[in-house]
């Protein structure tokens, strides 16, 4: 075995650009993979916990029909939004959540995978994406926060003042917070750390439908709901965005109707009631079809390196034939010329391992993935092998009469 | 050393292509001769070299090397009967190229179970063959005795018994030609080995202690 390990690594050094190209196509592999079982698995459990939502009872989503429409809110749709707010916390029949969108200007942040860039006043800036969720979002969608016997949401709620928004960061700014720090936003609002989400966190983007988003990267502001009028003084959000992107879940029809009838009232606001359920399969059809074309380039790269295999060791063995009958009449079977071929296959492909662990923190993945390639990367070289078997190693060395 | 009882090499038996290379082929090759093997090409001397080397398997008869039967042995305990027992010397060398000469004459050691003072004893006997200086040389770099001299040196490296040579000066010059047979000769009466020549010069043929003639896969 070490003897070929050494023969394999100086075959190695000899054809160094074709095993670097070889190595570099199975990182690619390596990662393409596992960022495919990764959002496979994401998508799963995000459609997962949005089914056990309406599993029991029907859910729908608010959206507005007219948005384009001039909005000129008066006294009458204010007295509006706050029959509809009166509605939604009087009601024991209907619960509800809500998540909406923004994108902030933090300074000094560094960037992450959920980063865009902003131009504002001639001015290209770096904003962060940020989710205010309401208390409801976050137990319905069960999200799991590391240490979380510091902090009680029911709690925050309580002292909530407008001066020091509380926050839950994503899992990736795990290394960059922790509980009680605090930062500020270029609108010079502080918002105060209180939890780290555990990682792999996903949800189902429904209101602003972008699919399966991971909640590592994003940072969710607690959404303290007001009027138009007592902005900025009480809470971050006004009640009509707050409620525009909420999701209903109602205890029976009549409930749902009861909401209906009001927001017919307005004269500026349509609201429509969706039911999550046709929505959501929509949106798993298309998450499907992403992981469909990720998975198809892995297959083309796949079967790319699985022909160079083939080509290469049959080249390899056609080209080195009286070498290996070198080693036969010196010693060496046929069986260690093949273990030289596994090792050669062996180096690279657990190199690329290591490289790919660099990339990527989900070790054992890696090393499952790497163990299935090798194994592919050795059927793979079967006709090679049995070239070798069939090579009469008298007859290379045969002279010339 | 070297036994041959009946020995019968066909080649596709029982097809329209059959070929007999060697029939009832019997000899014995006593410890430390320098033992010629001549005849036409074609006629298995080349067949013969590679079932004594253990490189190749007889179709019919028993072969004895060293008092042990090789017939029935694995592929694995043939590859340690050629380490221990054989050296390979053949006409064109067959030297790895991109090796240089330390790395071609490392091979046999790498393959046995004695590792022991590698690089000195590769040196000692580099020197003996005048050719110490060429040690970190690619193959390519060397003059067709120089390689011719690395090919001994490696068959050598392990203190084989035996030294099998394929028309060890077919590929080089006269001169070149005579100085390896002296070397060949040197290591027969110095180092007491058995060597086995295949060769269609019958000058060389003469200095030996025994000829074996093959014609039509049979001893004259």
């Amino acid at each position: 075995m070490r003897t070929q390990l050494m023969y394999a690594i100086n075959d190695i050094k000899q054809k160094k650009s074709y095993y670097i190209a070889f190595m570099l196509q199975m990182i690619v592999v390596i990662l393409l993979l596992i960022n495919c079982i990764n959002i496979f698995n994401n998508r799963e459990n995000a459609f997962d916990s949005l089914e056990n939502i309406y599993k029991d009872q029907d859910a729908y989503y608010v959206s507005l029909e007219n948005y384009e429409k001039d909005i000129y809110m008066d006294a009458y749709e204010d007295e509006l939004m706050q029959e509809i707010y009166k509605f939604l916390n009087e009601s024991e029949k209907l619960n509800y959540f809500s998540q909406t969108e923004r994108y902030f200007e933090i300074p000094d942040m560094p960037p992450n995978s959920l980063y865009e860039w902003d131009e504002t006043d001639n001015r290209k800036v770096k904003v962060y994406k940020v989710l205010f969720v309401d208390a409801n979002f976050i137990e319905v969608f069960k999200l799991d926060i590391l240490d979380n016997s510091i902090f009680s949401l029911e709690e925050e709620w309580q002292k909530y003042d407008n001066t020091q928004i509380p926050v839950i960061l994503g899992n990736g700014y795990k290394n960059i917070y922790e509980a009680g720090d605090s930062f500020t936003n270029s609108e010079g609002k502080q918002y105060v750390v209180k939890g780290i989400l555990k990682s792999n966190q996903t949800l189902v983007d429904i209101s602003f439908g972008e699919g399966t988003i991971s909640l590592d990267d994003v940072i969710l502001v607690l959404a303290y709901p007001t009027t138009i009028e007592q902005m900025p003084e009480e809470g971050n959000i006004d009640f009509e965005t707050y409620f525009e992107n909420m999701t209903l879940l109602p205890q029976n029809n009549e409930v749902l109707v009861e909401l209906q009838d009001i927001c017919n009232k307005s004269k500026v606001y349509a609201y429509n009631f969706q039911n999550i359920a046709g929505v959501a399969d929509y949106m798993e059809r298309e998450t499907g079809e992403s992981i469909s074309i990720f998975a198809f380039i892995i297959i083309i790269i796949i079967i790319f390196a699985m022909l160079m295999i083939v080509i290469q060791t049959l080249d390899f063995i056609k080209k080195k034939k009286q070498e290996f009958a070198v080693h036969i009449f010196s010693g060496a079977t046929k069986a260690d010329i093949v273990l030289r071929l596994v090792c050669q296959i062996l180096i690279i492909v657990m190199t690329a391992g290591v490289i790919a662990a660099f990339f990527s923190k989900d070790y054992v993945m890696i090393a499952g993935i790497s163990a299935l390639i090798l194994c592919i990367c050795l059927l793979t070289s079967i006709p090679g092998i049995i070239l070798l078997f069939r090579l009469q190693i008298s007859e290379i060395l045969r002279r010339k009469e | 050393m070297i036994e041959l009882k009946n020995i019968s090499k066909i080649y596709n038996p029982q097809k329209k292509n059959q070929l007999t290379a060697l029939e009832n082929i019997s000899l014995n090759i006593k410890r430390e001769r320098l033992v010629a093997i001549v005849g036409p090409s074609g006629y298995g001397k080349s067949t013969l070299l590679n079932i004594i080397g253990c490189m190749d398997k007889p179709s019919e008869g028993e072969y004895l090397l060293d008092g042990k039967s090789v017939v029935g042995l694995s592929q694995g305990q043939l590859g340690k009967m050629r380490n221990k027992y054989l050296g390979f010397v053949i006409q064109d060398f067959a030297l790895i190229e991109d090796y240089t000469v330390f790395k071609n004459v490392e091979i046999p050691i790498q393959y046995s179970n004695n590792k022991k003072n590698k690089k000195q004893r590769i040196r000692e006997l580099l020197e003996k063959l005048e050719i110490e200086d060429k040690i970190n040389e690619h193959a390519y770099n060397l003059s067709g005795g120089q390689r011719q001299r690395v090919a001994i040196a490696r068959a050598l490296i392990n203190e084989p018994e035996i030294i099998l040579a394929d028309e060890p000066t077919g590929a080089l010059d006269q001169k070149t030609g005579k100085q390896v047979l002296s070397i060949f000769k040197s290591i027969h009466e110095v180092e007491s080995k058995t060597i086995l020549i295949v060769t269609h010069n019958m000058e060389i043929a003469n200095q030996c202690d025994q000829i074996i003639e093959l014609i039509d896969g049979k001893i004259v």
